[in-house]
């Protein structure tokens, strides 16, 4: 037996050995194949069991007006979503959500039948819906965080600000213009994820990737005064629609922007579409007598005229060729200043006749009618305004009192703020700054010039014509303020039908104008459109003027000069004693 | 006598390797136990952080409800409402401002 063994101990051992080393080599094979060729895979494979990847996109930026208040702010809000290939029964899922949500449960199961792997059932339900459907316990039903948009100061600047759709993709106003600026960027992070599939540690970053602030030149409570005020105006005249926008002369800067019929943006699709542009830069308009601004502007600057340039104004009647132009009242000699101040239409075509249509045009151009104020704000219209040579008679007519030609109502206050400023056309702005997050400024908007208009001179005797037609017997009396010297102007032009032609009945009555005089601190303009009960600008629009000035003067701290140091002594004496 | 010498020699080189296996043993199984208490702690604390942070989001997304609150409760509509309609308060004319200087 042991001569047996020791025979053939070594080729059993070296047998053994050799299927040993055989299947150690294979094994080392195998694992070097694995570790060098396969490891990417295998590694990704093991990863997939304990790392769950998030996509999400950073926050929309908020919208801040002048003082850093909120106008626009993203918040979160939970959507409720279907994953229809783990729901065992459509049917019954889709009455209990239908229940719950307030939906057709048809159109759900139609949706929940359909072989999509994920569907929204309701996108940003209100939390007692969220409660509610948790309740429910449904299988194959999530819930998802997303932000949403909320604009806490509702109908407050409504078409200036826009709003956002259901993505969170800016479609009106501000939103839209700056909606690069305002959006989030998409990151990706990975939660770690224990055996029981709870996420214990995260990768994320502490980047943000939330969008850009907007710091707007709009103030609150400016605007707010704006829109109460234009609204009464609008009631109380039975109006269509009426425009405000009150605008700081010297820098270009908007400080309210307002129209009513307003919208809220947080529920921007339960109004009518045509409510949601900014109509003050979108739309165009005949401006009526407003425009004898220019005209006289043009009349001191290229005409050889002043103030006390008199013109003769055929008593209320005068033929051009096949038309007849009218004066509400007739008058004989007037003034420049007169021609203005009462508003005549015949003065006004005569100042014309005198300055020449080249001038108008050239004043009515550095004024910056027929071009886009450049305004940071989407779908500006430019106006039209056709070239001098092409005038007839009754145009150069037309256009001295601001018929047959178009205008923005900013276009129009940014051309009456340049008298105010001294003959310097500034541009409208209505964004100062974006700011990051941590809320350093990124980008700053300051006032810029875009040209001298007319010369400081010409403007110094435009704004003493322009007091003028809100002394006791101008056409913009209503506008007159307590404390302060008003500069303006009314208008009441007469809108056209569908087949061009004017409309019998239908104006837009209008007053524009700065205050106060000597140190102009705010222009406005306020146009309201169809009003029914009366329809001149002096009886419409001045008293809404009026109004947002005073108000807007008196939140300003701006100090009323004619009152003299003693009432005000008596007045504080009397405040401290009752 | 070279008996009696030999027995206790013998004894202790017997013990001395057995300590140094026992000693290294023992540091073997603390490492271990030390090794698990980490990784314990360490999920652990993966749990706090991320129960820290669901906090920290929570406070935040409470926090800007609360921004959201305080802007439409200092909203000038709501303000102007109170203000005229609750405390009968009127827009102050201009002989009734007093400017401070």
């Amino acid at each position: 037996m042991k001569a047996v063994e020791t025979k053939y101990i070594k080729f059993r051992i070296t047998i053994v050995g050799f299927v040993f080393t055989a299947f150690l080599s294979a094994i080392g094979a195998k694992a070097g194949y694995l570790q060098i060729y396969q490891s990417s895979w295998l590694a990704k494979k093991a990863s997939a069991q304990y790392e769950r990847p998030f996509k999400e996109l950073g926050k929309r930026g908020t919208i801040y007006d002048a003082n850093l208040r909120e106008m626009a702010v993203s918040i979160n809000a939970t959507s409720i979503a279907a994953y229809p290939r783990k729901i065992q029964d459509p049917a019954a899922t889709a009455k209990k959500l239908a229940n719950s949500l307030n939906m057709d449960s048809g159109i759900l199961q139609g949706r929940l039948l359909a072989k999509k792997p994920f569907i929204w059932v309701k996108r940003q339900a209100t939390p007692k819906e969220i409660s509610a459907v948790k309740s429910l316990n449904l299988e194959g039903v999530g819930f998802l965080s997303e932000t949403s948009r909320f604009y806490p100061q509702k109908t407050l600047a409504a078409q200036t600000i826009g709003f956002t759709g259901m993505d969170g993709n800016g479609l009106e106003g501000i939103e839209f213009y700056y909606d690069n600026q305002l959006k989030g960027s998409d990151f990706e992070y990975v939660v770690l994820k224990d055996a029981l599939g709870q996420g214990f540690d995260s990768e994320k970053t502490t980047t943000d990737y939330s969008g850009k602030n907007i710091v707007l030149t709009i103030d609150q409570n400016i605007q707010y005064i704006t829109e109460k005020a234009l609204k009464e105006a609008v009631d109380e005249n039975y109006a269509k629609s009426g425009i405000a926008v009150v605008m700081s002369p010297r820098t270009g800067a908007i400080l309210s922007m307002a129209q009513y019929p307003s919208l809220n943006p947080n529920s921007y699709e339960k109004f009518d579409r045509h409510l949601w542009r900014n109509r003050v830069i979108t739309d165009p308009f005949e401006p009526g007598s407003t425009m004898k601004i220019f005209t006289a502007a043009a009349a001191i600057e290229h005409g050889n005229c002043s103030e006390n340039t008199i013109f003769f104004c055929e008593n209320g009647e005068y033929r051009i060729g096949k038309h007849t132009i009218h004066d509400t009242h007739p008058y004989g000699w007037l003034t420049l200043k007169e021609v203005v101040k009462l508003s005549s239409n015949i003065g006004a075509f005569k100042v014309v006749n005198k300055t020449g249509p080249e001038y108008l045009y050239k004043t009515l151009k550095d004024f910056g009618f027929g071009e886009k104020t450049g305004i940071n704000c989407p779908g500006e219209t430019s106006g039209t305004i056709a070239s001098y040579k092409n005038w007839r008679a009754i145009d150069v007519g037309a256009i001295s009192f601001g018929q047959g030609m178009s205008a923005s109502p900013l276009q129009l206050l940014s051309a009456v703020s340049a008298i105010a400023n001294d003959g310097i056309l500034m541009k409208p702005y209505i964004v100062q700054a974006i700011m990051d997050q941590k809320g350093f400024t990124v980008t700053r908007f300051d006032p810029l010039q875009v040209r001298q208009a007319v010369s400081s001179a010409t403007a110094g005797k435009m704004k003493d014509i322009l007091m003028s037609v809100t002394e006791k017997d101008g056409t913009g009396f209503n506008a007159a303020l307590e404390g302060y010297t008003v500069c303006g102007k009314t208008g009441t032009a007469q809108k056209t039908d569908e087949t061009g032609r004017y409309a019998k009945g239908k104006y837009i009555s209008s007053f524009v104008g700065f205050t106060p005089a000597d140190n102009p601190e705010i222009a406005i303009l306020v146009m309201v459109d169809e009003p029914t009960k009366n329809h001149y600008g002096g009886i419409v629009s001045a008293p809404a003027f009026k109004k947002i000035a005073q108000e807007t003067l008196t939140y300003m701290n701006v100090q009323p000069k004619n009152r003299d140091a003693g009432k005000l002594r008596v007045s504080r004496e009397r405040e401290l004693l009752g | 006598m070279r008996n009696t010498k030999k027995t206790p020699r013998s004894k202790k080189t017997g013990l001395k390797p057995a300590a140094i296996w026992s000693i290294i043993a023992i540091v073997f199984i603390a490492e271990l136990f030390l090794y698990t208490w980490c990784r314990v702690q360490c999920v652990k604390t993966g749990y706090e952080i991320t129960k820290e942070t669901d906090k920290k989001l929570k406070l935040i997304s409470l926090q800007n409800n609360l921004k959201v609150e305080i802007a439409h409760l200092k909203s000038p509509q709501r303000i102007a409402r109170i203000a005229t309609m609750q405390l009968g308060l009127i827009i102050p004319t201009p002989e009734k401002m007093i400017i401070i200087p």
